[in-house]
């Protein structure tokens, strides 16, 4: 179902797709240029993702919240809003995750959070 | 949901799981046992390689054959016919074939693919696997990778953090690639597709001890056994420790914010919660809930 929605919002789902993309180039350019976040560059790959991806997490989440409304009455709108919510959340892991994999091969030498 | 436990085994040879966690807390029920033998640890080696290689292009191969509903045997076969008569005969039997056998055994097939992942590696030991049952019920892989060491040994725990959600990955691709060899079956093996990704979506969230926060402190450089995430924690209610980190200029404000970001993602824990009870309501109940 979330394949057929995803053929109704094709347009918005590319634009955003290549607004984020082109977002987490542009952080990997800043990250790996910028001195003060030297030996923390995984911390900062992470914090500029968060804003990075909003754009396609945004589309994505719409489309679950659209999904999600098959249920019917006041659950149904609590329901798809709480699968928006957790959509973004899963979407976010998965995607801090995936670059932060990147980030570790590219600087592999880094400091601890708190260290 | 599944759950790695740090595990150890005691002077008289019993297990000793540490979930530090309260969220996760909950009674252990042990339903394998293993040893750890050179020829456990060459299929291991086997094994997690395999799924390392595979399951990108067999979930590829999923994804494009449903997008281009390519439909690759359509046809009226004895067997097929006669195991979708039975399938259909009795709606216990259904719900058993669609819904249970798929949870069963993507939970199966997680846990499997964290202990061999953890087996593969020089120094890594898999315990036991069993259930944990708490608020939310789940499986859990009793292992050991403290004895992983060298270069490399970062990326090597990573991956055994990440395996179950990459075996849950190589079965829905492989579910998607059986309903468009079985049509006749589709709806079945879709479901099975479905669970799959759910399995894996749930796992990779920073919740407490649960496979994606594990990834992530790996990836972060935090230390799960020194209580780092609880630091983190104490961060957000903290004026003193935000004072601190702020004195380090740009690294300590986004310090700051991630661990905000993790404090919204415990947040999200009882959201699960509601939202099973909505639905399993809504479709059990139906106008209850109304």
């Amino acid at each position: 179902m979330i394949f057929r929605a995803a053929y109704h919002y094709s347009t918005e789902l590319l634009v955003s797709l290549v607004i984020s993309g082109v977002l987490i180039l542009i952080s990997f350019i800043f990250v790996n240029n910028y001195r003060r976040v030297r030996r923390h560059e995984n911390l900062a790959i992470f914090f500029l993702l968060v804003f990075a991806t909003i754009p396609i997490n945004a589309v994505v989440s719409y489309l679950f919240y659209r999904v999600f409304r098959i249920f019917e009455g006041f659950t149904g709108v609590i329901i798809s809003i709480i699968s928006m919510i957790l959509a973004y959340a899963i979407l976010l892991s998965a995607e801090e995750l995936v670059f932060g994999i990147i980030a570790r091969r590219i600087w592999k030498r880094q400091k601890d959070f708190f260290g | 949901m599944s759950y790695q436990l740090t595990a150890k085994r005691n002077k008289a040879g019993a297990v000793i799981g540490n979930i530090a966690s309260t969220l996760v807390e909950g009674k252990l029920i042990t339903l394998v046992r293993t040893k750890n033998t050179r020829k456990k640890r060459m299929l291991s080696e086997m094994m997690n390689m395999l799924l390392m290689v595979m399951f990108i292009p067999v979930f590829a191969a999923g994804v494009y054959m449903i997008l281009n509903h390519e439909v690759i045997w359509y046809r009226d076969s004895a067997i097929i016919t006669y195991i979708e008569d039975l399938l259909y005969w009795h709606p216990i039997l259904l719900v058993i074939v669609k819904w249970i056998i798929p949870l069963l055994l993507g939970c199966y097939m997680h846990e499997l693919a964290h202990g061999n992942a953890c087996r593969a590696c020089k120094g890594g030991r898999v315990y036991e696997y069993g259930i944990i049952l708490g608020l939310i019920p789940g499986f859990y892989t009793a292992a050991d990778d403290s004895g992983i060491t060298g270069p490399g040994a970062r990326f090597k725990k990573l991956q055994i953090m990440c395996a179950g959600v990459e075996a849950n990955i190589l079965l829905a691709g492989i579910s998607l690639i059986l309903s468009c060899l079985v049509y006749n079956l589709r709806e079945v093996f879709l479901n099975w597709a479905d669970l799959n990704l759910v399995l894996c979506a749930f796992n990779i969230l920073f919740f407490n001890k649960m496979d994606g926060q594990l990834a992530l402190a790996h990836i972060l450089g935090l230390d799960v056994k020194n209580g780092d995430f609880i630091k983190a924690m104490n961060v957000v209610r903290s004026r003193r420790k935000k004072k601190m980190l702020l004195k380090d200029g740009p690294v300590g404000l986004m310090k700051i914010t991630v661990c905000y970001i993790f404090e919204l993602y415990n947040i999200l824990y009882p959201l699960i919660i509601v939202m099973n009870v909505l639905i399993v309501g809504d479709l059990i109940i139906g106008g209850l809930f109304k």
